[in-house]
């Protein structure tokens, strides 16, 4: 039965409510032991509210690039920005290795997020001085196709770096799989912050991306403007998808999967897609953080594997079925 | 006399170190069906970018509505004049509704407040039954007439048009220029590139031939597209009565 927008957000709203609590009630660990119960449950907060905010932030990324680039197909990770964060927090945990004369005697804690933020603003930074001139999407998409390639091959080769000592090696791996198992407040309280504020500013955009839709020529001859709607796109996905990667690592799909299915609930509009996506991208992360938990091999199952897995068919069946994007069509 | 809306003095375009439109002047006035015409790569739609204020000029002025086309940020410039392109760029499944409310944009309104001027719109066009049809799988005509809707929806009373007949029938063809003939009788002005002279002569007021660039010939289409001109121009002969003569019945424009 068809349900209206505000319908379809309310909806959202509880069920972002009920994963929530889904996320912070069910795992290991016995809660009916009264001395542990009250750590087992804010450890689970931490990390089930780092899950909820980091999905709500790649969702949204993924909303504004597909927007940005009139391309379904769009995701964060094609202006680069993921794959600098990355490299940035990759970085930054060989360097604290480095100063420490090769031991791991660092908390990644606060390097990762710190290497993440200043890896997404340098290739945010590098991507906006190649295109200054070239403002067209196809130059930006390019550019950021052309970064993202150079991040992954230098990224690779610090990986390579760290595998000659064992922690920070194994460290860098973890934090490629992706995963929020050792968020803690300030983790939580990092990505919560910044999307807010990224959703918050994105969704302002949305009336003018909605018009993007028709292409930037006429799109600014109905009055927008389209070089500022772009540079502030671009920092919005910049900030979103940096934080992101920042508490939790290379988490796949989620960009992608999630603005696809809320299209075909809410429809094209911006002003409905972003809020929806948000609250979708956070129950789908929170949900895929579950059976992260859940799933035991050796371990907890790696967040991004999980996304994976899901995301992947999801987007393809998706993609199959879709009838809501003209240009998937051909 | 009437009043001028777009006044064009000595406009040059390049584009990637090439001149593309070469000292251009035209005046268009309110009322007024006027119509830029030309061969292939002559500039016309250059120039009529140009004139939005989308493509950056290298010399001349353009005065819009009596005032400096930069002066003008890029909603005030919605408010003034509106564009339908050739084709749209869209490629999402957007509706009707949802195409002609985007004429709204640069008036700040919500969607509910601009409710009625996409109705008079819809109905002005004779559109309003195609308002919840899907865009994209409109014909080109039906196409054509919504973009034309959504520049109404603006308000802005001058419109310029990239070649709106272009791969349209004979019915849809003539059904659109006699549309634009109307708009200009209600006070707007048109500014059209077209490539079909037999056109210009029975539905245009004013016709500004483009050749490399430069204006060849400017003025009332009866003096501008003459025989010696086709053939300084285009290369060819204009053939004296050879044309098939077509007409929409009464009441066909809608």
């Amino acid at each position: 039965m068809p349900r209206s927008r505000p319908q379809i957000l309310l909806l959202l709203v509880l069920a972002s409510i009920g994963s929530l609590a889904l996320g912070i009630l069910v795992g290991y660990g016995d809660l009916s032991d009264a001395g542990m119960r009250s750590a087992y449950l804010e450890l689970r907060a931490y990390r089930v509210t780092t899950a909820y905010f980091a999905g709500a932030a790649l969702a949204v990324g993924g909303v504004l690039a597909q927007g940005l680039f009139r391309n379904p197909l769009a995701s964060p990770s094609i202006l680069g920005v993921s794959a600098g964060a990355s490299l940035g927090a990759k970085l930054a945990l060989l360097s604290g290795a480095a100063v420490v004369g090769g031991h791991v005697a660092f908390s990644p804690e606060m390097l990762i997020p710190l290497g993440a933020f200043v890896g997404a603003l340098i290739a945010l930074g590098v991507l906006m001085a190649i295109t200054r001139n070239r403002p067209d999407i196809i130059a930006l998409l390019l550019c950021g196709f052309l970064l993202s390639n150079l991040f992954i091959s230098v990224g690779a080769f610090v990986t390579s770096l760290g595998q000659q000592t064992w922690e920070l090696g194994r460290a860098m791996v973890a934090f490629m799989l992706g995963g929020v198992g050792g968020a803690g407040p300030r983790q939580a309280l990092l990505i919560a912050a910044v999307s807010i504020v990224g959703i918050v500013g994105a969704w302002t955009w949305s009336k003018h991306l909605d018009l993007l839709l028709t292409g930037e020529e006429e799109a600014e001859s109905l009055g927008v403007d389209t070089k500022l709607v772009k540079r502030w796109c671009v920092i919005w996905i910049a900030l979103l998808s940096g934080a992101a990667v920042a508490v939790g690592g290379t988490i796949a799909f989620v960009g992608l999967v999630v603005p696809h299915g809320c299209r075909s609930i809410v429809g094209l509009s911006n002003r409905a897609l972003i809020p929806a996506s948000a609250l979708a991208g956070g129950i789908f992360l929170v949900l895929c953080d579950l059976v992260a938990r859940l799933v035991s091999i050796q371990g907890e199952l790696p967040l991004g594997v999980v996304t994976g897995l899901i995301g992947a068919p999801t987007f393809l069946y998706l993609l199959l079925r879709s009838r809501y994007m003209g240009v998937l069509r051909g | 006399m009437a009043e001028s809306a777009l006044c064009v003095e000595h406009l040059c375009v390049d584009l990637s170190g090439k001149r593309v439109v070469d000292a251009v002047s035209l005046e268009l006035a309110y009322g007024e069906v006027g119509v830029i015409a030309g061969p292939n790569g002559a500039g016309k739609s250059t120039l009529l970018r140009a004139l939005l204020g989308i493509t950056a000029t290298q010399a001349g002025r353009i005065k819009t509505a009596g005032k400096d086309l930069a002066s003008f940020d890029y909603t005030q410039r919605a408010k003034i004049q509106s564009y339908v392109p050739q084709t749209s760029a869209l490629n999402a499944a957007l509706s009707v509704r949802e195409i002609v409310t985007q004429g709204r944009f640069a008036r700040g309104e919500s969607t509910a407040k601009s409710t009625a001027a996409v109705g008079r719109a819809l109905e002005r066009i004779g559109i309003r039954s195609l308002a919840e049809r899907n865009y994209l799988e409109l014909s080109g005509g039906e196409r054509r007439l919504s973009l034309i809707a959504r520049a109404l929806c603006t308000e802005a009373r001058i419109i310029f048009l990239d070649e709106p007949t272009s791969g349209l029938d004979i019915a849809n063809r003539l059904r659109i220029l006699a549309l634009l003939q109307s708009l200009a009788s209600e006070n707007y002005a048109i500014l059209a590139v077209l490539h079909e002279l037999d056109d210009v002569m029975n539905h245009a007021d004013s016709v500004t031939l483009l050749r490399h660039g430069k204006v060849a010939y400017s003025g009332p289409p009866k003096d501008v597209v003459t025989a010696g001109h086709v053939r300084e121009i285009y290369g060819v002969e204009l053939a004296e009565n050879a044309a098939l003569g077509f007409s929409l019945p009464s009441g066909g424009a809608s």
